[in-house]
């Protein structure tokens, strides 16, 4: 596997991201039984939120809503970015989201430079050979990066979708569901890297996790299911 | 970005991925060597000649079922595999529906221009027009794959895909067969080029007015079956 290395915006824009996000009474059914309590939070510039709970709290289910894959049963959701108007609709949010998580896989029959530019392409931003090589670097793929997925590890895969989440780096929000998995200890170190990294541009960052590693990484927690 | 090169890109990323792995490419072929097999072992064993209406049942029964086979995957295998959540956060549903038609119809196209001929042969049918046979192949074929693509999508978060598939895009697809039937049987049937034209304008006229319908329905529905958020 290649060097890692440090991982910076690739873009002019990931300079600065103050955001902020505000979630009122979220809660999520499925036919009669209730995975999402009222979830009621607000998180702003560059704060780290840390979403813990046992397994079947609604952590992953909580973190696609905001996400805007997911739509809550009742409830509201609003990201601020800055020069736009309160974004409210899951479309809007969909947008503007990193997201990586368990159940996001990417397409193994194309290498990892292949996908990041095949989603970078339809996401209307395109990348050219060198940003690829750039962004696969940045999760320590460099060597790797034209090798389909199918022959990656469960650690490497992991890593090309943390580098699906960061794209150009300047994501207002940030949604990592359980980031360290299957991740060795450097793999641990970029997840820190990449959450300090959107601390300092002012963007936010919401960990669903129960690994004490990234729940120390948080400003603060909200706890699911206590 | 345009709406045309987000499609663009996943029509690419389609043929690419179909190319390296021939999920859909293998069942198609499979199915459409194997019928024509076995109508040509029938023939064979029966010593029988058949007419221009069998010719054109059978014609569509193949790129009906050939379809079913293929291109059901289209959506399917998006979310088995779970890529589904990365093209949600990245691409507009109707430029992911796009592609994905544009793949599937060329793939159907493709196939029905090389399943025809053998077919035909087979059977010992000649063409009377062929620019009507050809009308009549594309535009049918567009309807089934327009038809097949969105029903993918639709049964895609099922439990019971495979069934389901079939079981929804037929009855839809009935106007589209019995035009393309029809109209197939008039371009092989009636004796000189005009008189197989004017019998089968009417089937042409049906068929694009049905593709027409299919291609717009589906880019102002797929939003609703694609995310939920």
């Amino acid at each position: 596997m290649g060097e890692m290395q440090p991982v910076s915006s690739d873009t002019a824009a990931g300079a600065e991201t103050r955001a902020s996000l505000r979630l009122e009474g979220v809660r999520r059914s499925f036919g009669a039984r209730r995975v999402l309590p009222g979830i009621t939070l607000e998180a702003s510039g560059g704060e780290v939120v840390a979403v813990v709970g046992p397994n079947g709290s609604g952590k992953s289910t909580l973190l696609k809503i905001v996400a805007g894959l997911m739509r809550p049963t009742r409830g509201k959701i609003v990201l601020t970015v800055p020069g736009a108007p309160p974004i409210e609709d899951a479309a809007g949010r969909r947008a503007r989201v990193g997201y990586a998580g368990p159940d996001l896989a990417l397409y193994p029959e194309l290498t990892g430079r292949e996908n990041l530019e095949f989603f970078a392409t339809v996401a209307g931003r395109p990348l050219s050979k060198q940003e690829s090589s750039k962004r696969l670097a940045a999760v320590g793929l460099g060597g790797r990066g034209d090798d389909p997925v199918s022959v990656y590890s469960s650690g490497m895969r992991q890593r090309l979708r943390l580098a699906f989440a960061r794209g150009g780096g300047d994501a207002p929000l940030l949604l990592l569901d359980e980031p360290s998995l299957a991740l060795d200890e450097r793999g641990v170190a970029l997840v820190a890297q990449m959450v300090a990294e959107q601390r300092e541009r002012g963007g936010l960052t919401l960990l669903a996790t129960n690994d004490p590693r990234e729940v120390a990484l948080g400003d603060r927690s909200v706890v699911l299911g206590a | 970005m345009s709406w045309a090169r987000e499609a663009g890109a996943v029509f690419a990323k389609e043929v690419r991925s179909e190319w390296r792995t021939r999920v859909a490419l293998s069942s198609v072929a499979l199915f459409a060597v194997g019928a024509l097999t076995l109508i040509g072992l029938s023939l064979y064993v029966g010593q029988g000649q058949t007419g221009p209406q069998t010719a054109a049942a059978l014609l569509w029964v193949l790129v009906f079922f050939t379809a079913a086979t293929g291109l059901g995957r289209a959506y399917v295998l998006e979310e088995e595999r779970g890529t589904a959540l990365a093209l949600r956060l990245t691409a507009r549903a109707t430029a992911v529906w796009a592609g994905k038609f544009a793949a599937n119809g060329l793939l159907l196209l493709a196939l029905a221009a090389l399943s025809a001929p053998v077919l035909l042969s087979l059977l010992k049918v000649n063409a009377a027009n062929l620019v009507l046979l050809a009308c009549v192949l594309t535009l049918g074929c567009v309807g089934i794959a327009a038809v097949f693509t969105m029903t993918s999508a639709l049964v895609a978060q099922s439990s019971a895909k495979g069934g389901l598939l079939a079981a929804l895009s037929f009855p839809v697809l009935v106007p589209l067969l019995v035009a393309a039937v029809h109209g197939t049987n008039a371009a092989l049937g009636v004796g000189n080029e005009s008189g197989a034209f004017a019998a089968g304008a009417g089937d042409v006229q049906l068929l694009g007015s049905y593709a027409v319908v299919a291609v717009t329905a589906s880019l102002m529905l797929i939003d609703f079956v694609w995310n939920e958020g």
